[in-house]
């Protein structure tokens, strides 16, 4: 019997693909500095991300978190900047934002059973909203040194917030993979009836996905700021497309009841890396709309082709 | 079990599927009229029933393509797409009606391709649509070299103006709404959003349908564009940027079951309606555009809750 492909072939043949061409054609692409670059800006994408793979493993969406992050943002802002506090409790305070924002979504769709994509989008039009309320439409550039260091700083040769990104992945796969927790969620995916009669608990693991993902929505917005240097009520605009996209790419269903974090993982690199090629050839940033619309549908493309091979080798 | 089409005929007055937007929308508009004297102007209300048409046709098309229990996030961009096909071409020359309904042209098929993706490739709808959300606005961006096209004819830009899209709005709704409740398609769109199992069993082609009802999506984003670029004055490639949230929340507002199967096509054009007029209130207010999200969310919030409420009555008869 012929060994299965993984799930993560298309991203993975996408991700290799448009490497190699632009190692090819742009000799800077090869430099550690360029990959250094990547790796550091998808940072936050890449939290997002995580969040977004939980929900949809759990066959839900969540076009909520963007404006969270803003709201979060805002929040670190006029803690840490302009009511002086320190930065730890600052972010604490901040992350605690986007987990409430997140319960009160998950809420709504666990226990008022409101479908996710309204459920979220009505929290996408009030926390951006909120936002703006809370700023006045400014944005705060008067931060600690010590909050934008983080965003600047390195270990072992990559950013702080690539580490935090890893972080979260790793033990998002381990929530997934070894926890009661993770295979509730993928149970829920796969059949909400089926896993309520089997015995989860299906309310208060369906709320709290979406309260996980708020609280990345935060964690990304403390690393928004660090990295910018100002919090801004437009902080993270269109972020929850990029994660969804994402997701996609990397080979989770829509449907829900699977998941990889491991593609996603790839899948936010190969945007990443197309973000980046597209500039190298100095075109605007809509073109990476266009490839990257593209690329979502060659990823399903190549996903059908590995799971009629599967059946062929069953 | 009674089909959704008796249903709904059966249903009590009270529990008729529009009669929350209705209702609301009826106070919101005579607390405005009665409190606020900028709101009764007419000037204001021209631009109220330019806005309220220009959504409103959009929130026809998303109504069916939710009824078959998808979505379609691709409008706006479906919409600059035709806008700028038909603009192009009117900056080129072309007789306007000719050039508008080229850009037509270009929204139908920009909805067929969805169509296509959806039951040639058994992709998901929602997968499909924000794949082509960044395709079309990519691709309208590269064509016109982000240029815009703003010295268009007087008699097109007649058709944006005042009462016009709301008229049109009224025309379009009422041929889709009588479609659904009359016409062969509407029947096979229900079916098909109830269980496409049953409906290919009771020998509706369930595909066919589909690419119609997408077909249709493009349509209506394509006459929302014309009239939204005839408004403007402008053809750009970023018109209507980031409208898929507010159509798909006017069509929760107007009370759409986003499982498909059962909704309202004079729902969603209320649906519009709210959240034009709320708008304008806030706008009259001198609350600033950013912060207009905080009520739109509790809106639907609110028009969610009640459908919930309204399906328990429902499964309790």
């Amino acid at each position: 019997m012929k060994p299965r492909l993984p799930v993560e072939t298309g991203v993975a043949v996408i991700l290799l693909a448009a490497s190699a061409w632009l190692a090819i054609t742009f000799p800077t692409f090869r430099s550690g500095a360029t990959s250094y670059v990547i790796i550091g800006n998808a940072s936050e994408i890449a939290i997002l991300a995580a969040g977004m793979t939980l929900v949809i493993a759990a066959g839900g969406i969540d076009v909520s978190v963007g404006s969270v992050l803003g709201l979060c943002a805002i929040v670190l802002g006029k803690l840490a900047g302009e009511m002086g506090w320190s930065i730890w409790p600052a972010c604490g305070a901040s992350i605690g934002v986007g987990v409430a924002c997140g319960l009160i979504t998950g809420t709504l769709v666990a226990r008022f059973a409101v479908p996710p994509i309204v459920a979220t989008l009505a929290m996408f039009a009030a926390a951006r909203a909120g936002a703006y309320v809370l700023s006045g439409g400014d944005s705060i550039s008067q931060l600690p040194e010590g909050l934008i260091s983080l965003g600047y700083g390195s270990l072992f040769g990559m950013p702080y917030t690539a580490w935090v990104a890893a972080g979260v992945f790793v033990l998002g796969g381990l929530v997934v993979r070894r926890t009661s927790f993770g295979r509730g969620v993928l149970a829920i995916g796969g059949g909400r009836t089926a896993a309520f009669l089997s015995g989860q608990p299906t309310q208060r693991i369906e709320t709290w996905v979406y309260g996980i993902n708020g609280l990345l929505a935060g964690l990304a917005a403390v690393i928004v700021v660090a990295r910018g240097a100002t919090a801004i009520p437009d902080a993270g605009r269109f972020s929850e497309m990029t994660a969804i996209t994402a997701v996609v790419l990397g080979g989770t269903p829509v449907t829900g009841g699977q998941c990889t974090m491991t593609g996603t993982t790839l899948g936010v690199l190969a945007i990443g890396v197309i973000t980046n090629g597209v500039r190298a050839y100095g075109k605007g940033d809509i073109w990476v709309l266009l490839v990257l619309g593209c690329a979502l549908l060659v990823a399903v493309e190549v996903d059908r082709w590995r799971r009629r091979e599967r059946r062929r080798t069953e | 079990m009674l089909g959704a089409v008796e249903a709904q005929a059966l249903l009590p007055l009270a529990a008729r599927r529009e009669l929350p937007a209705l209702s609301l929308l009826v106070v919101a508009v005579t607390t405005l009229l009665i409190v606020n004297p900028a709101f009764r102007t007419p000037d204001n209300l021209a631009v109220l029933a330019q806005d309220a048409g220009i959504l409103g046709i959009m929130a026809c098309g998303q109504a069916l393509v939710i009824i078959t229990a998808g979505i379609d996030l691709s409008v706006g961009s479906m919409l600059a797409l035709s806008a700028c096909v038909a603009g192009s071409l009117m900056m080129r020359g072309m007789p306007w009606l000719v050039a508008s309904l080229c850009g037509l042209v270009a929204g139908v098929v920009a909805g067929l391709v969805n169509g296509s993706l959806i039951t040639y490739r058994r992709l998901p709808p929602i997968l499909v649509t924000l794949a082509t959300l960044l395709l079309y606005r990519g691709l309208t961006n590269v064509a016109t070299g982000a240029a815009p096209y703003n010295i268009l004819p007087e008699t097109f830009k007649m058709i944006g103006k005042g009462t016009a899209p709301l008229v049109m709005m009224v025309a379009v709704g009422g041929l889709i709404a009588l479609m659904v409740a009359r016409g062969r398609l509407g029947r096979h769109i229900l079916a098909v959003g109830g269980s496409p199992l049953a409906a290919r069993l009771s020998g509706v082609p369930p595909d066919a349908v589909l690419r119609r009802v997408y077909a249709i999506s493009g349509l209506c984003a394509g006459i929302a564009g014309l009239l939204l670029a005839a408004a403007n004055g402008n053809a750009q490639w970023n018109l209507a940027d980031g409208w898929e949230l507010d159509v798909i929340a006017a069509t929760v507002i107007g009370g759409v079951r986003l499982t498909g199967g059962e909704g309202s096509i004079l729902g969603a054009m209320f649906g519009a309606m709210i959240i034009v007029v709320l708008r304008n209130a806030l706008f009259l207010l001198g609350v600033p555009v950013e912060q207009y999200g905080l009520v739109t969310g509790g809106v639907i919030v609110l028009a969610a809750l009640t459908e919930q409420w309204r399906r328990r009555v429902e499964s309790r008869q």
